[in-house]
């Protein structure tokens, strides 16, 4: 089984921008600024903690969103193995 | 879209999966399964017990082709509805004829359904104890790892199997004993108890130590109705005493490989909550009822800490018209699917009592209603 950690935060805000895509049922999917309050690695990692100077650290993530629920803040949110290495490696703005 | 046994592993470490919310289910009734797939199942009167299937395996070929087909039916219903992984259950270990029959009035019926005689029990004394069949371990293994075999040649890529243990801890023992009496005996007889959970427990334990060991087995899941609407069948107190502690053990032998636990467990358990958390250990939480224990406010309650899987009302699925389901669905979606740590399916099993018209339906929206933000 591949285990590769993966920080976790909370989604403190999120900024929609015009840009969208089109998926095959003419959903349009837009591109939005997910500003991730980071708190804890997720559990397939149980014993790993964050490094104390990413804790309640703010990273700025690229996700689509589309549907009502996509929207929601305060939510936990995961970050993608890629994302959690640039993180790890001091990169708080993903966005770009 | 491909299977991907990554979508249920992320949920079941609290993540959220790499596309969709993915599919749950404890098991799918045969009626179910026949009426999806088009095939008969035909193993049935090979599968009664482990007893009578290691007899089988022992060269009836008649038998071992039956299997074989079965488990290839199987894999193709869960693969064409969408599901990451397949079931795959063994054969009681602990025999009885303590069932009550009676007609079935499912809309796929079968034949008969079978009850609980809850006044009467294989098991009621210290004597019937002694001269109960129990089951040899390595039957057990036998037997298992015969159908894990099967079922891996025909698992289909980004497939994995999620076994599930012959009933649990307390149902095994509760089964055998009889409500009634198991209930006299918890005050009567405490050592005939001990001696029947030690007994069930370690058997369950055992398979799950089994199971837990192959590679293609991506999690583990026991079903062990603990409980009915208003709360558990036993006190917290007697439950900390006989069963959580089997419990914990079956848990740690699965962790022990680095693969989550599901508890099935029916009834409002938030009394024990915690206990199942915090000792016990269990990833993930399955089977709840909108009347009782909705599988949003166990979300709300719970979700930070372990996976919540399924909770689709049966009643809903079972008489709700499809365009009120339809809403009904994506309410659940919206609820609990932010964040992850969250399966879609039935709040119980695929029981051929279900409206198979909303049990497909609430897939479809799960594919597609169920999209997570693209990354």
């Amino acid at each position: 089984m591949v285990c590769v950690r993966r920080i976790q935060g909370i989604v403190q805000e999120i900024i929609r921008t015009d840009e969208f895509k089109e998926d095959e049922d003419g959903n349009k999917w837009y591109k939005c600024i997910f500003i991730v309050k980071l708190d804890r690695f997720s559990k397939r990692t149980p014993n790993e903690e964050l490094p104390a100077r990413l804790k309640n650290e703010k990273v700025r993530i690229v996700r689509w969103c589309c549907f009502d629920w996509h929207y929601k803040t305060g939510i936990r949110i995961t970050l993608t193995p890629n994302e959690t290495k640039a993180v790890l490696e001091g990169r708080l703005d993903l966005t770009r | 879209m491909r299977p991907n046994f990554e979508r249920l592993s992320a949920v079941l470490f609290l993540e959220e999966p790499p596309d969709r919310v993915p599919f749950y289910d404890l098991f799918a009734d045969p009626e179910v399964v026949e009426a999806i797939t088009g095939e008969h199942l035909i193993a049935g009167p090979y599968l009664g017990s482990i007893h009578s299937a290691k007899v089988a395996l022992k060269g009836d070929q008649k038998a071992i082709r039956a299997i074989r087909h079965d488990i290839g039916v199987q894999i193709k219903f869960y693969y064409k509805l969408g599901y990451d992984y397949v079931p795959l259950s063994i054969p009681t270990p602990f025999p009885r004829t303590n069932i009550l029959l009676a007609d079935d009035t499912a809309l796929l019926r079968r034949s008969k359904r079978a009850w609980q005689n809850e006044y009467k029990g294989m098991i009621e004394t210290r004597e019937d104890f002694e001269n109960y069949q129990w089951p040899d371990p390595m039957d057990i293994q036998e037997v298992f790892l015969f159908l894990y075999d099967v079922a891996v040649k025909e698992l289909p890529k980004g497939m994995m199997i999620i076994p599930l243990t012959p009933g649990g801890v307390l149902e095994n023992v509760m089964w055998l004993m009889g409500t009634v009496p198991f209930a006299k005996a918890l005050y009567r007889d405490p050592i005939l108890i001990r001696k029947m959970f030690e007994k069930v427990g370690e058997t369950l334990s055992f398979y799950c130590k089994v199971c837990a060991e192959c590679e293609m087995v991506g999690a583990m899941t026991m079903g062990d109705d603990m409980g009915f609407r208003s709360g558990p069948m036993l006190s917290p107190e007697k439950l900390r005493e006989y069963v959580f502690p089997w419990q914990k053990r079956c848990v740690e032998n699965v962790h022990k490989h680095g693969k989550p636990f599901i508890l099935h467990s029916c009834g409002n358990l938030k009394i024990v909550m915690n206990d199942l958390i915090n000792y016990v250990g269990i990833d993930a939480k399955h089977s709840f009822e909108d009347v009782a224990y909705p599988v949003t406010e166990y979300k709300e309650l719970f979700g930070d800490r372990i996976a919540i899987l399924g909770g689709v009302d049966m009643d809903k699925l079972s008489r709700m018209p499809i365009d009120q389901f339809k809403d009904y669905v994506k309410g659940i979606i919206r609820k609990c699917a932010p964040g992850g740590g969250y399966a879609l399916g039935c709040g119980n099993s695929v029981a051929n009592y279900i409206k198979l018209e909303n049990y497909l339906v609430m897939l479809e929206i799960g594919k597609k209603y169920g999209r997570y933000p693209l990354r």
